[in-house]
């Protein structure tokens, strides 16, 4: 996976996710605080800008992605996005075989974030999503899928993931408190993973 | 809402403009939301950062100042600061010795110093966190590191600054504040909510003549909720509640802490404070410190704190050493 293609799906997945803002501020407001689109609009506007800042080197740019989203949308979704972004970056310092790549990345953001918000498999939070789309990506490694068939597979995980999360009650953040209210609506955070990676696979096809 | 403000949104920056009008020898802000002390980075010293949401103070930013933290990360009112702020705050006060994060136990801090830590440490320099977890209403004692904190951790600034300022290593500091902050109990009492400029609504609802134990800074909801009891009645609920989780008894040392919620005046903290000792000292614990006055805030919250920490002989120099910052002189 080169620069300009990795600089293309990103962007196209900033776009799927500005498009997406006001389904996320309707998932989110079932049972958090319904502004997951406000700050993920403001995680496109960085992502975007960054992007077009031209950093040299995938492991710079995902680490500038991060940083830059740190510092610009510090609410708790916002530094769970960032923290996976920075993840990513040290995941991918030693370069390899683009489907690998993607697996160890997934894996490295979804234990940071599983690690900074402190939520588990099956607590109904994007950890959930990030666990399926990380095991996606592990199988289609052990198969030796090209990437862009990878790639395809985890967003298909991601939406089923998501699909799944309407039947589970939330165990973590502010949907805890009223966990019945979050029933027979998919999770916000999987919502939004399986929104980007869909648009990035579609990218990424061509 | 009765509030001496200009625009509610500006709330924040107009305070911290004013605080820096006010005490230019004292503090300066090198980045947005960031206060240091003036003569930050103290090369050789350990570097202390603190931070969390507006609306509590002294608690951030008043304890910024000698003996105490270097610098803050101001975030909105009861809002988390960015990562980047923290991160800010710790390139400005590491004189090279590193860096200790001391704030209280909010999920959404805790992700934003954590992150920040990560940030910090990839550039080179050494951070170790710190976070209190005195408020025993929030959390059994079996879950003790899952509690919130409050006010109590206006005596571990005190422990943490002054051994900072001695000279003591990141690991010292941190050793010696941990063991603090393991000896430290709150338990608080809400009598009215407080009300946020941006929301212009009370927080929640608690009718005239009642009151809330257990309730936290922010308005979580706490252990039960009845009729305003006398102070003598209240003091003896705190104490026990605090006592039994410190299995404190016959001839323990403690400093003690009484602090009120921002609506209630001092002269009722020293009628709670008068029971609070008498609770104390009829275990046989001897009081051998106490403050009494406005620790961590609630805006216009009424109510009180208080506050029990158990000492040793290192812990009581800690809290004797000199300590001045510009919004408490006494501290």
């Amino acid at each position: 996976m080169n620069e300009a293609l990795l600089v293309d799906v990103l962007g196209a997945a900033a776009s799927a996710l500005e498009d997406a803002a006001p389904e996320l501020n309707r998932l989110d407001g079932f049972a958090g605080d319904g502004d997951l689109g406000v700050t993920m609009t403001e995680v496109a506007r960085i992502v975007k800008e960054v992007l077009a800042t031209g950093v040299a080197g995938v492991p710079e740019l995902l680490g500038a992605i991060g940083t830059g989203i740190a510092r610009g949308a510090p609410s708790t979704s916002g530094t769970l996005v960032a923290t996976a972004f920075l993840r990513a970056s040290q995941a991918c310092g030693e370069g390899g075989e683009p489907t690998a790549l993607l697996a160890r990345c997934f894996e490295a953001a979804l234990e940071g974030v599983r690690a900074r918000g402190k939520a588990e498999p099956g607590d109904r939070t994007l950890v959930d999503g990030l666990a399926s789309v990380s095991t996606s990506l592990e199988a289609s490694t052990a198969d030796g899928l090209e990437w862009r068939e990878a790639l395809a597979k985890a967003a298909e995980a991601a939406r089923s993931t998501a699909q799944a999360t309407a039947a589970m009650e939330p165990k973590k953040g502010r949907a805890s408190w009223v966990p019945q209210r979050a029933l027979g609506h998919p999770d916000a955070g999987c919502s939004m993973l399986a929104i980007v990676l869909s648009a990035a696979a579609a990218r990424a096809a061509g | 809402m009765r509030k001496i403000i200009n625009q509610p949104k500006a709330f924040v920056d107009e305070m911290l403009e004013g605080v820096l009008l006010a005490h230019p020898g004292s503090l300066r802000s090198p980045a947005r939301r960031v206060v240091v002390r003036a003569d930050a980075p103290r090369h050789g010293k350990v570097g202390i950062v603190t931070g969390g949401g507006s609306g509590h103070l002294p608690l951030f930013m008043g304890y910024v100042g000698t003996g105490l933290a270097d610098g803050v990360a101001v975030g909105d009112v009861f809002a988390s600061p960015s990562a980047d702020q923290v991160l800010e705050a710790s390139r400005a006060v590491d004189g090279g010795a590193g860096v200790v994060y001391l704030y209280g136990n909010y999920s959404g801090d805790v992700m934003n110093f954590d992150l920040a830590a990560e940030l910090a440490i990839a550039e080179g320099m050494q951070v170790a966190t710190v976070v209190g977890t005195d408020d025993v209403a929030s959390a059994p004692e079996a879950q003790a590191e899952r509690r919130r904190g409050v006010a109590g951790i206006a005596m571990l600034y005190k422990v943490a600054g002054a051994g900072a300022e001695e000279g003591r290593s990141l690991a010292e500091v941190v050793t010696v504040t941990e063991r603090a902050s393991s000896g430290l109990r709150s338990m608080g009492v809400a009598l009215s909510p407080c009300t946020l400029p941006a929301a212009g609504e009370p927080t929640f609802s608690l009718p005239d003549g009642q009151m809330e134990i257990g309730m936290g800074i922010h308005g979580e909801p706490g252990v039960s909720r009845g009729p305003l009891r006398p102070a003598a009645a209240i003091a003896v609920e705190l104490v026990d509640h605090i006592v039994d989780g410190l299995s404190c008894g016959r001839g323990d040392d403690v400093a003690v802490l009484v602090n009120g919620l921002g609506a209630t005046p001092v002269e009722e903290l020293y009628v709670l404070y008068r029971s609070v000792h008498g609770a104390l000292v009829s275990r046989g614990i001897d009081v051998r410190r106490a403050w009494v006055g406005e620790f961590a805030t609630s805006l216009e919250m009424a109510g009180a704190s208080v506050s029990v920490m158990r000492l040793d002989d290192e812990i009581l120099g800690l809290l004797d050493a000199p300590a001045r910052s510009p919004l408490l002189a006494r501290w």
